[in-house]
């Protein structure tokens, strides 16, 4: 139950990897802030688990509807801390072309901003958040400064599909990994357990539960978790928004009032309380005067493919994900008749997940796949999904949640391009494997990751909803701030890119704050 | 120390844990469970209505609802019995003592729990939540009981008054409730009933999953694992699930006889049971016999759930080298050197 009867500074909508670096910042920054998140906050020493059932609970279950030639609901987190608290800690850049695919490529549209505009971002994230890597290493991405420390070294299984990728010519990389190698200002270095995805149990894995969010409590921001938004409010007369209504664990509704509002609810529930925060002035949703809300949906391709070797890899062991990656795909090539690429990062799960990422096998093939577990190497293929703007999520007219709201509607079709350059990436991923010596190779169905880009950044009234600094063209004292401002998606995953944005909009915020231009 | 067994399809548990507070503390907190979601994360919330208690608890996907009838004896302990849950049976007490010294305070959890004919899996989820939750929820009442003391939260108020005196010294004189208990509103007979129990629906569900992960000389899939206790548990506690598996099983024996003129789907030889279900797969079937039920969803579903128990469990960890938990073994220092298998070779 909320007792805050103050006017704060501050709503901050999602209090996950972009809400609370946000309520860190503007905390440290002197802003009264409160964090709001739907979910539960959890004590990762006490409940989280080595248990990949038991700790589905941390992903978002709230219902959605789907249509389209390609339905898809990517995962995103839920409690406190969000997406970090499942993710892999996989952090690589955007490179230099990603925030340029128009002008470079004739796809997609160009973002408001650089990487060079970005860069220093991207820099100050890495140290603050505690990213691993090798610097110098990666060939294609854009200059950068140096890692806070040494690469996670290659688990056996990486070392093993590193020689496929040198077989073909590639560049085995150590992945930029939001997880300490060594110890990192009062964090464990990572033991290997293997259980990323299910609540890191140390304080290896970077997530927001146990960094931003006590060092933005410590300034004296107030989080408060089981709290989900329901409206915006909006004060016409002064065309500002005036705070959040919310339900709280109880479903008791409750307002804040705040003289700013952030919403970082991820680029499905972002682009759902803008629309169900549609007022008189705004009546096809909150800060939608372009129609853009909720359009230009979009989602990483992607598909596990697992290889079967003679000696046992023990995948099972290390970081989960991404100790190696691959990019030498990533930027388009004329020859392969699609545009754009994708990368390929070293995965195999726990025994569940990892049959779960084989759906279209069944019978002798399955058994087989399972029976040879720790002989398995595998790659996840994170393509580029092109904007387009039939894809999108709106509010569905059938289904209400339980407080009676319409839930998401997610609407999504892959187009050619998305089609050609998965398939491409799923034989460049069979290929490592055989050249490093897998005597079976199977792919599993094309999925979806990383839901991004219903709320479009952009210089444009007309063609974006808010400007380079995550600020609505319409309301100046509303932000979002999450992956749905993407224009475009990049061949790899997104944290680190939405973290950087959002620091250089926390940094914007301040700056405009001082000057009173947010009053 | 915490010790367990499990016989002939019963569960048995207790842990006994020292606590360094009050007995009249440790009590309140215990007693008071209205308050426990404030400090035990896998509660949602928890509902009191005369002696009877309405939890409603996370469980990995599943939000399960559970009712319990609870019987406190003050100062001593509070009994739990399931009315209305996920398993047949299920009684438990909590145990409250003075420890060595006066400020500390020993407390005991007993658990028996009862899941019947062909609920191995539901018996074996509940012995593991049992050991893995009673750690967590001992620390959460540990460190309740701290914050308490440190005056961070309200003390929940004692009762007062005459009655409350009276029930105090009774409990003391005789060890009992003052009071008798009255009786649950709720019938206590047939807690769950079973769905697919029947000896046609558990094999049929058995060469259902007989059929997605094949039994051969590795090992026998999901046999004896108890699968129809994985269908059941998430067709009471997941929206539109039952009616998945109801439609299926009569479509599937439908489909035997339209088919292959066999009056069901247990009567089909391998090949057979293949063919029908890659049918289903791929929704090439007569509408009429699934009516609103999208074949291919079924499939999904039962996919899901032969892999879900498949893959879940230890028995099938040892055979393919998966060890299970490793963080409180410390992880793996040699992640980066040449591997060996880990698992117990066939």
């Amino acid at each position: 139950m909320s007792d805050i009867q103050d006017v704060v500074d501050v709503c901050i909508v999602g209090v996950g990897a972009c809400g609370g670096l946000m309520a860190k910042e503007l905390a440290e920054a002197g802003f009264s802030v409160v964090g709001l998140d739907a979910g539960p906050r959890y004590n990762p020493a006490v409940d989280f688990e080595n248990d990949e059932t038991e700790m589905l609970k941390l992903l978002w279950s709230g219902q959605r509807v789907t249509s389209g030639t390609d339905p898809i609901n990517p995962w995103s987190g839920f409690g406190v801390g969000g997406g970090t608290l499942v993710w892999c800690g996989v952090a690589p850049r955007f490179h230099t072309n990603d925030f340029m695919t128009a002008s470079v490529d004739g796809v997609g549209v160009d973002w408001p901003l650089t990487y060079n505009d970005l860069a220093p971002y991207y820099d100050q994230v890495e140290q603050d958040f505690g990213v691993s890597g090798q610097m110098g290493e990666n060939p294609f991405e854009g200059p950068r400064g140096p890692f806070p420390m040494p690469p996670v070294p290659f688990s056996y299984q990486a070392q093993v599909l590193a020689r496929g990728v040198q077989k073909l010519g590639g560049h085995p990389l150590h992945g930029p990994l939001a997880i300490a190698s060594v110890p990192y200002r009062d964090r464990d270095a990572c033991n290997n357990c293997g259980f990323c995805m299910q609540g890191c149990r140390s304080t290896a894995k970077s997530t927001t539960l146990f960094t931003h969010v006590p060092q933005a409590e410590a300034c004296g921001a107030r989080i408060l978790a089981e709290s989900t938004v329901f409206n915006i409010e909006y004060d016409a007369k002064r065309n500002r928004v005036s705070g959040v209504s919310y339900h709280d664990a109880q479903g008791q509704a409750h307002q804040i009032r705040a003289r700013m509002v952030v919403v970082a609810a991820h680029a499905v529930e972002t682009p759902r309380l803008l629309l169900l925060s549609a007022n008189n002035t705004f009546p096809d949703g909150l800060a939608n005067s372009s129609g853009l809300v909720g359009k230009n949906f979009m989602a990483h391709p992607t598909c596990t493919v697992t290889g079967l070797f003679d000696e046992p890899l023990n995948g099972f062991k290390g970081p989960v994900m991404g100790d190696l990656l691959a990019q030498d795909w990533y930027e388009t090539d004329g020859q392969r008749g699609f545009a754009r690429g994708y990368t390929l990062e070293k995965f195999v799960p726990g025994p569940f997940f990892y049959a779960s990422n084989m759906m279209n096998l069944w019978g002798a093939d399955l058994k087989e796949m399972i029976r040879y577990y720790a002989y398995a190497g595998g790659w996840w293929v994170c393509g580029e999904g092109l904007p387009n703007d039939e894809n999108a999520v709106t509010l569905d007219p059938g289904t209400k949640d339980k407080h009676g709201l319409p839930v998401a509607h997610l609407k999504h079709s892959w187009a050619d391009n998305d089609r050609a350059l998965i398939q491409h990436g799923i034989q460049k991923a069979k290929e490592t494997l055989e050249a490093a010596g897998a005597w079976q190779v199977q792919a599993g169905p094309v999925s979806s990751a990383h839901p991004m880009g219903t709320v479009r950044m952009g210089n444009d009234l007309k063609s974006s909803v808010i400007n380079p600094y995550c600020q609505s063209h319409d309301i100046p004292n509303l932000f979002i701030t999450d992956t749905s401002v993407f224009p475009t998606g990049g061949g790899a995953n997104i944290t680190l890119t939405a973290m950087a944005i959002t620091l250089r909009a926390s940094a914007y915020i301040i700056e405009q704050a001082k000057a009173g231009n947010l009053n | 120390m915490a010790s367990w067994q499990i016989t002939d399809n019963k569960f048995d548990f207790s842990v006994t844990h020292t606590i360094a507070a009050s007995k009249e503390l440790v009590y309140q907190v215990l007693a008071n469970m209205e308050a426990y979601p404030e400090f035990i994360n896998d509660l949602v919330s928890v509902r009191r209505e005369g002696s009877l208690y309405h939890f409603v608890a996370r469980a990995a996907i599943l939000t399960i609802p559970a009712t319990l009838l609870v019987t406190e004896i003050p100062d001593r302990s509070v009994d739990f019995e399931l009315v209305e849950g996920p398993v047949e049976v299920l009684t438990g007490s909590w145990l409250v003592e003075e420890g060595d010294t006066p400020s500390q305070t020993k407390i005991t959890l007993n658990i028996h729990a009862e899941t019947g004919a062909r609920g191995e899996w539901l018996l074996r989820m509940t012995g593991k939540y049992v050991e893995n939750k009673t750690d967590k929820l001992i620390a959460a009442f540990s460190d309740r009981v701290e914050a308490l003391e440190r005056g961070e939260v309200p003390t929940p108020v004692a009762e007062k008054g005459f009655m409350a005196w009276l029930k105090r010294l009774w409990a003391r004189l005789f060890g009992k409730a003052a009071e008798p208990t009255p009786a649950p509103a709720v019938s206590t007979s047939g807690k769950v009933a079973a769905l697919y129990r029947d000896d046609h629906s558990s094999q049929t569900l058995e060469a259902l999953a007989a059929t997605v992960l094949p039994p051969d000389d590795f090992d026998a899939g999901v046999q004896g694992l108890g699968f129809v206790s994985v269908v059941e548990m998430r067709a009471r506690y997941e929206a539109g699930r039952e009616e998945l598996y109801t439609t299926a099983l009569n479509a599937v024996d439908k489909m035997a006889q339209d088919m292959f003129g066999k009056s069901s789907f247990i009567e089909l030889t391998f090949l057979e049971r293949t063919a029908l279900l890659d049918a289903a797969r791929q929704n090439q079937v007569n509408d009429n016999i699934w009516r609103n039920i999208k074949p291919s969803s079924f499939f999904g579903a039962l996919w899901e759930d032969v892999v879900f128990l498949y893959c879940t469990h230890p028995d099938t960890w040892m055979r393919i080298g998966f060890p299970g938990p490793s963080f409180n073994s410390g992880g793996y220092a040699e992640a980066a050197q040449p591997q060996k298998f880990m698992g117990q070779k066939n």
